[in-house]
């Protein structure tokens, strides 16, 4: 996880456009307008390496140059979850938070919304909030993709 | 390469001491330690202190009251493998011929916090996203439920054996018997597990003296030496939860420094902060196969009357898991096993292993492993 104040690097938290609420890892995601969410990581141009969340220097060869945003394709695979019945301070119970598994080998983890869910299940990534006002974050989650019809 | 020797262990009864302070849990469990080796102020090179939440300098705290200043003194932290990893680098440092003596020390007060579930760093962006400990280990129960088809029964028996366990241990901070029914009925944390699934919270302190000079045996008691020290960090990336990767790598390098296979391990104090965990790390540990630990545990293969006892002394379940503490406090009791007191095991054990992970932060597995295997020498 980054933790300098370098330019460079990709901060975990940052607010939206002016007047929104913060995003947690503004790089690594971006919401959009019909409620759903695309994840974004980082395509290493030398040893092709994929990493999410997005970083400015590649974990597996420290390449810096020409590090591409690539958008995670959807849906993702339901890996596990739990409903989560007592949390730390901030959050409100019951919860549900997962690991969901993306084309190129990403395993992300994310709240889950919507209808009950099982392992193996395909989702989407949507917008959510994290954390309520008066100091709301906004973040993506996970919710079952819908039977095409 | 230089042996190293474990002189002397000291623990205090783990449990909730909210008026006391750091010093004031760490310094019994030290005295007892100094004193069973029966070594003197001169003879303690440097004093190592693993300690998470207790702020600055706690080993230099402890060592103001021991009289322990004027020498080396680190204090370590690596989550619940901090005073384990501070053991590494006192033996590390002792094989390297740096030091001769030193003291070690495990300590941690989780009761100034209250209760609950661990405080992580809200910074971090799984805990951010409410990834709690708990949770992590629930969804490592659900995998591994899905993928081998262990019942939620398995890994209740679980606590069930270990709360059986620190029923006889004096140090133990939860000493009740605790039935199949009451674990599955107690309070849902986060599914599957409950309430007697997960560790509590507390405060404890452990010491060991360790030293490149080998014990004389005493009336009934052998000297222990330390066969194998080894630490790792976890790996970030993608993590299969249903295995334990970074603790069979660990161990594995664990007993090929010691020249011992899992067969040998006659007593193991293993990281069981939650029920699953045990499990799959009788599987990381290579006591079994992928799917066949909880037909370890019904075997009973693993009870404090079967060939290969763990958490014999109650385990973080039942014994309490004061972060700072644990990695220390495994060693102590492993050591009073191959020590040759008569410590309840059906079979006297020769070889012994202590296993501690340590995270709490987004993308690793876990972001640290200790295991240290412990001889009768």
């Amino acid at each position: 996880m980054p933790s300098t104040s370098s330019a460079a690097e990709p901060g975990h938290l940052g607010p939206g456009p002016a007047g929104r609420p913060a995003r947690l890892l503004p790089d690594s995601w971006r919401p959009r307008p019909d409620g759903r969410g695309q994840l974004l990581a980082t395509r290493c141009p030398r040893c092709a390496t994929l990493t999410f969340p997005a970083v400015a220097t590649c974990p597996a060869c420290w390449n810096a140059e020409r590090l591409a945003t690539e958008e995670v394709p959807q849906p993702g695979t339901l890996y596990a979850f739990s409903t989560v019945r007592v949390a730390s301070r901030t959050a409100t119970v019951p919860y549900r938070i997962g690991y969901a598994d993306f084309p190129g080998g990403l395993r992300v983890c994310g709240r889950l919304t919507g209808p009950e869910v099982a392992i193996g299940d395909p989702v989407e990534v949507v917008t959510t909030e994290l954390r309520p006002p008066p100091d709301p974050l906004l973040g993506w989650a996970f919710r079952k993709q819908e039977e095409p019809a | 390469m230089t042996e190293v020797y474990i002189h002397g262990t000291g623990i205090i009864p783990f449990g909730r001491y909210p008026d006391r302070t750091l010093e004031d849990l760490a310094t019994p469990a030290a005295r007892a330690a100094l004193a069973e080796s029966g070594a003197a102020p001169a003879d303690i090179d440097a004093v190592y202190c693993g300690n998470v939440y207790g702020g600055m300098l706690p080993a230099h705290r402890v060592a103001a009251r021991l009289g322990l200043t004027g020498r080396p003194a680190y204090n370590v932290e690596a989550a619940c493998s901090s005073s384990a990893v501070a053991l590494h680098l006192a033996v590390s440092a002792i094989r390297a011929g740096q030091l001769g003596t030193a003291l070690v020390l495990g300590v941690e007060q989780l009761s100034v916090f209250g209760g609950g579930t661990l405080q992580l760093n809200e910074a971090d962006p799984e805990v951010a996203q409410g990834l709690t400990m708990p949770a992590a280990y629930a969804m490592r129960a659900q995998r591994y439920m899905h993928e081998t088809g262990a019942a939620i029964e398995d890994l209740a028996g679980v606590s069930v054996k270990n709360h059986a366990n620190g029923a006889l241990n004096p140090h133990a901070q939860f000493r009740a018997p605790t039935p199949l029914h009451d674990v599955l009925g107690s309070r849902p944390i986060a599914d599957p597990l409950t309430l007697l699934q997960c560790c509590g919270s507390g405060d404890g302190a452990a010491a060991v003296l360790v030293s490149s000079q080998r014990p004389a045996p005493g009336p009934g008691r052998r000297p222990v030496r330390v066969a194998a020290s080894v630490v790792s960090s976890g790996t970030t990336g993608r993590h299969d939860l249903s295995r334990e990767d970074l603790t069979a790598r660990v161990a594995g390098q664990a007993y090929a420094q010691a020249g011992i296979t899992p067969a040998d391990l006659g007593v193991i104090e293993l990281h069981d902060a939650f029920t699953i965990a045990e499990l799959l790390y009788y599987e990381a540990l290579g006591l079994c196969g992928y799917g066949e630990a909880p037909g370890l545990l019904r075997d009973g293969v693993t009870e404090r009357s079967g060939a290969h006892p763990v958490n014999a002394g109650g385990g973080l379940l039942a014994r309490g898991h004061p972060l700072g503490a644990t990695g220390v406090a495994q060693v102590v009791e492993v050591t009073r096993h191959l020590s040759g007191a008569d410590t309840g095991l059906a079979h006297r054990p020769q070889v012994g292993l202590t296993h501690c992970t340590g995270g709490g932060i987004s993308g690793y597995d876990h972001a640290v492993c200790s295991v240290h295997a412990l001889a009768a020498a």
